[in-house]
């Protein structure tokens, strides 16, 4: 079945394809409840953040929209020491995109929200004309369980951790576009295991930043701007797995530029940086965490490369242009 | 009226070259007073103005005389006569005598002297047996040595020097003193008494020291088993060890890091160079100018270790221009000489930072406690045309000012981003830096912009507009920018053809071809095969190589088979080519995943050259290119004829479209059954022709004669030739680069050029727009 514009009337329609959908897969007492806004109880300080979701395909290895908009709310609140605690989600639906799609992609985030915690506790849906696209704004709030995390607070000598293989979202996407048969599934996870027991384990955390668009490559330029120092990062130390590095040779891509939904990096204290490692490596979607690098006095990213030389990591600048003459 | 026999005659002479620092001006003075020249000398930062007044054969006689170099501790590349005024005779000459004139204050910085190789007279005083300095590693005079690697500051005198450190003793201090002594006033001088003396230092492993004579001798002891060892020279260490050992040269490729490119070798002296390779006379000079560039040449049959040069044909080839070099050589004949670098590193210059290189191939280092102040490395040049080719300007040519006839405020102009110079410009100097390497590289990048500091304090310059390339990503544009400057952002071809302009100083329209890898295009592409209509400051785009799709990323460059199969897969030839990841690349290219258009022409020449099974991957700058004209030039030499291709040209949008599709068809059809050779040959004619058949018609249209060729695909001495021939013999003025690299070293020089062109303009409507 397809929607087409009677669905965003506000009559009947509309009210069955909240209750047929998002209800029946979002099922909390505070969405049950149907009020103009949810009504909620939180400690007093929290994280709050909204993101917007345009994923082409919409389904693909490891994930799809619904699960990305719930984890890059969520892992957004995780990364700034908060414990996630209610979503909003939003629907833009085109004319003509698919009921059951629709009804896939509310389960998956339904799946998503009960790993990381959290409640979708209010909605919204409008259908406009186009070509079946869905699109996902979801905004989330968090309790903040650890203050002073912070872009701007890493210091000469932290060290830099990586929860894990690089690339993995990105090269995902990008099979699937050009339709090419493969084995990468994306990384697209809620981070809640990992952060919570860094936390929990009282790990002297500077800052934490997943990471998303742009990659590995654009986060640690942030934190060498935000913190105003240098970020050195070894190659040799990047994980990355075979397939994936086998298909950026390839198509020439640097998987320090390529999207992620699952990964962080947390910059930590030298000394605590040992039981970090360990800590993340036992936890969910942790396993290939690596120790990646540290943060020293300066400016720019710099990474020593497998050839011994050390190359600056700039900000990309535009996909594949070449800078070699 | 008839000017008698006796009649005196004024002329005014610009003498360009090395003509500064090395005794040139009081030389002229001596040879004025000897043939009764009147008149005046003048230092003019880069230039030395003779104003000269006698009878016409006394004029010619004083001319001839200086011309005459053999001997001379001067160099000059370039004589400009013009006619003087009487005013202005009476005004700067002298009417009775000669004298050496002040020279002007502005212009003092730039009299700057390059580092000039070991003099044939120290030379011979090295060589002398029972000679106060017999032996002595730091012989110099006031006509060579180190200049612009120890400078400190200006002026140029021994207290600015590194050399402060040491103190002469009493007969350096006489000769010193003593006008008319070869080492009056030789900042560098010293002795075994007084000077630097040779320090050993075990690599790792070994912990032994030694000094001096005993320093040397366990230097040559190393070599002489087959030891690679490091030794300090001019702008930085070497590596240094013999090329006749295959095992040894396998040790320095793993000291380096360098699996192919070929290594340069000094020898002691010319004979020995043309025992191992072809000298033409126009070689032999350059080998042994002042600056002692590495010399490309021809080599016989081989004799060394196939590990130095590999599949390449040329030699790198040098004379010794320290001391050192000279005893080493001649006690053991040609060495692997190649900068001591890291790979991605500047070419080390501290001491502490070459002890400490902690590697079992490494055998020790040679060293003294003289101070390098800046690391240059060595230059390197070719012979085409039977002129000198620029390839790396660097050591003996910086910071020699080049002279630009347009004048403007200070400016300095970035460059490119690999093989990156800047270049800073003042009253019609434009000096242009040592050779970086590439910015991405953090050390060269701190280099870079630490040079940039440095260099703009020892010419006393303030930039008042800053010119860099288009491309977003390039870290010179980046650099440009943060000088909070007036910017001017130039095209990468145009700067090539720029420079071109700037060298001969070209006016009026020219027609540019740059043939390069890379640069970024007006229109977001990636250009590289440019026909471009260059005037003054501006240039429009006439015509291109058709543009491909290729694969994206730095790394993608290298992989010439991937390049040959972007082609293939755009023309519907893959399967010509098996090759596993087909699917997936063209996939990536069906939509157009990291993927970018181009028109370069250097990709082409890599994608040729892997099609027909010459090189897969360039382990080293354009080595898949090389490799196809080595090839080329065989089949050339053997008389092989040359396989007919060509390329389809079309007009499209007013514009010329060079298309590659019948070449690449003729390439797959004709590729079972000609010899490799005779494609490669074909492939440089067809590029040749093209290149005149776009010429002419541009002629036809827009009446122009003179064409400007630059860009690293014309470092290719078959395509150079054949292109001036075909272009020539139609009647066109053929310019290339000459003095610069026709690579990325010459962006500078071309950014200057428009700089200068663009400057009013420029400036006034970006006034308070750039903070
Ligand atoms: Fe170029
Ligand atoms: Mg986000
Ligand atoms: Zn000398
Ligand atoms: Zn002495």
């Amino acid at each position: 079945m397809h929607i087409d514009m009677s669905y965003g009337s506000g009559g009947k329609q509309t009210t069955s394809l909240i209750n047929e959908v998002f209800v029946k897969h979002f099922s909390n007492p505070v969405l049950q409840k149907m009020e103009d806004s949810a009504v909620l109880t939180v400690k007093e300080r929290i994280a709050f953040t909204t993101d917007s979701f345009v994923v082409t395909p919409m389904f693909f290895k490891g994930g799809d929209i619904g699960k990305v908009a719930v984890c890059g709310t969520v892992n957004d609140l995780l990364m700034m020491g908060a414990n996630p605690k209610y979503l909003t989600a939003g629907f833009i639906i085109e004319e003509g995109a698919d009921l059951n799609e629709l009804e896939r992609i509310a389960a998956s985030m339904a799946a998503a929200a009960k790993e990381a915690g959290v409640e979708i506790v209010a909605g919204d849906t409008k259908v406009i004309e186009g070509k079946g696209g869905i699109y996902i704004n979801t905004a989330g709030i968090g309790e903040i369980v650890r203050e002073g995390i912070s872009i701007s607070a890493c210091r000469e000598g932290d060290v830099l951790l990586l929860s894990g293989n690089l690339g993995e979202h990105h090269s995902a996407i990008m099979s699937h576009r050009m339709e090419i048969e493969n084995d990468i599934k994306s990384d697209c996870a809620p981070l809640k295991d990992i952060v919570g027991n860094l936390i929990a384990a009282g790990i002297d955390l500077h800052c934490m930043r997943d990471v998303t668009r742009g990659g590995l490559a654009t986060v640690l330029n942030e934190v060498s701007a935000s913190s105003s120092c240098k970020v050195e990062i070894e190659e040799k130390s990047l994980p990355i797995s075979t397939q994936v590095r086998g298909f950026c040779e390839i198509l020439g891509l640097d998987p320090l530029y390529m999207a992620n939904e699952g990964k962080l990096i947390a910059v930590v204290a030298e000394q605590d940086a040992p039981r970090a490692l360990q800590i993340m490596k036992e936890s969910r979607y942790g396993e290939n965490a690596a120790v990646i690098g540290s943060i020293q006095a300066g400016s720019k990213v710099v990474m020593t490369t497998s050839f011994g030389g050390s190359r600056v990591i700039d900000v990309l600048y535009g996909e594949g242009l070449p800078r070699i003459c | 009226m008839d000017k008698g026999k006796n009649e005196n005659i004024i002329k005014g002479y610009l003498i360009y070259g090395l003509v500064q620092g090395v005794g040139f001006r009081p030389f002229v003075y001596s040879l004025a007073v000897r043939h009764k020249v009147a008149g005046s000398v003048c230092n003019l930062g880069g230039i030395v103005e003779i104003i000269a007044k006698a009878p016409k054969d006394a004029l010619h006689a004083f001319m001839e005389e200086l011309r005459d170099e053999e001997g001379k501790d001067y160099e000059i590349h370039a004589i400009e006569e013009e006619d003087i005024t009487e005013e202005r005779f009476i005004r700067e000459g002298q009417e009775e005598g000669f004298i050496i004139r002040a020279s002007e204050e502005s212009l003092h910085a730039f009299s700057l002297t390059p580092d000039i190789g070991l003099c044939d007279k120290c030379a011979g005083e090295v060589l002398e047996e029972g000679n106060r300095r017999y032996r002595h590693p730091f012989i110099s005079c006031a006509a060579c040595g180190p200049r612009y690697t120890i400078l400190e500051q200006m002026p140029y005198d021994r207290q600015t020097t590194v050399m402060s450190e040491f103190h002469m003793c009493g007969a350096c201090e006489g000769e010193y003193t003593a006008p008319g002594d070869r080492r009056f006033h030789a900042e560098t001088i010293s002795c075994k008494d007084c000077g630097p003396y040779l320090l050993w230092e075990d690599g790792k492993g070994g912990n032994g020291s030694r000094k001096r004579e005993e320093a040397f001798e366990k230097a040559v002891d190393v070599l002489k088993k087959g030891g690679i060892i490091a030794v300090k020279g001019i702008g930085g260490y070497h590596y240094v060890c013999t090329p006749f050992s295959s095992e040894t040269v396998k040790r320095l490729r793993l000291l380096k890091g360098r699996e192919k490119k070929p290594f340069a070798l000094c020898f002691p002296d010319i004979h020995t160079v043309k025992e191992f390779a072809e000298v033409s006379p126009e070689e032999e000079k350059l080998l042994a100018s002042k600056a002692k560039p590495i010399i490309l040449l021809y080599e016989k049959e081989r004799r060394m270790a196939e590990e130095v040069s590999k599949e390449s044909m040329y030699l790198g080839t040098f004379l010794p221009y320290t001391s050192i070099q000279l005893l080493l050589t001649k006690e053991l004949g040609p060495l692997v000489m190649t900068s001591a670098n890291l790979s991605g590193k500047p070419i080390i210059r501290r001491d502490e930072e070459m002890l400490s290189v902690e590697s079992e191939y490494l055998e020790g280092v040679l060293y003294h406690r003289r101070k390098i102040l800046r690391s240059v490395d060595d230059s390197v040049m070719k012979v085409t045309l039977g002129g000198p080719q620029m390839l790396r300007r660097s050591r003996g040519y910086v910071p020699l000012p080049l002279i630009l006839e347009k004048k403007g405020p200070c400016i300095f102009s970035a460059g490119g981003d690999l093989k990156a110079a800047f270049c800073l410009y003042q009253e019609g100097r434009a000096v242009i830096s040592q050779y970086f390497g590439d910015l991405e590289e953090y050390d060269i990048l701190k280099e870079y912009e630490n040079s940039y500091k440095d260099l703009k304090k020892l010419l006393a310059v303030e930039p008042e507009l800053a010119v860099c390339d288009l491309h977003p990503g390039y870290f010179s544009r980046g650099f440009a920018k943060s000088l909070d400057l007036p910017l001017l952002q130039v095209q990468h071809h145009h700067a090539h053809i720029a420079s071109v302009m700037a060298e001969h100083n070209l006016k009026g329209k020219v027609l540019g071809i740059a043939f390069d890898g890379t640069g970024y295009g007006t229109d977001g592409n990636v250009w590289g095969g440019e026909f471009l209509i260059c005037e003054g400051g501006s240039f429009t785009r006439a015509g291109h190589l058709r543009y491909t799709s290729l694969i994206g990323g730095d790394a993608s460059l290298k992989d010439a088979r991937k390049l040959a199969l972007c082609y293939l897969l755009q023309e519907g030839l893959e399967k010509e080519m098996q090759d596993e990841r087909t699917p997936l690349i063209k996939a990536a290219l069906k939509s157009g995943t990291n993927t970018y258009l181009t028109s370069s022409m250097g990709r082409l020449f890599d994608g040729v050259s892997a099609l027909l099974g010459i090189c897969r991957e360039s382990r080293y700058e354009a080595e898949a290119a090389i490799l196809l004209e080595q090839e080329a030039r065989k089949a050339l030499i053997n008389g092989i004829e040359p396989a007919g291709l060509e390329f389809g040209i079309r007009i499209e949008e007013g514009m010329y479209r060079l298309d590659p599709a019948p070449l690449f068809l003729g390439l797959v059809r004709l590729k079972e059954r000609k010899e490799t050779g005779a494609l490669a040959l074909g492939f440089h004619y067809a590029v040749s022709e093209a290149v005149l058949y776009l010429c002419k018609e541009i002629k036809e249209k827009q009446n122009i004669n003179d064409i400007a060729l630059s860009g690293g695909v014309f470092a290719n001495t078959l395509l150079l030739e054949k292109v001036t021939e075909l272009l020539t013999e139609n009647g066109f003025c053929v310019y290339r680069n000459e003095a610069v690299p026709p690579g990325d070293g010459c962006i500078s020089l071309g950014q200057t050029f428009i700089g200068l062109e663009r400057c009013e303009e420029y400036v006034r409507s970006n006034t308070g727009e750039n903070n």
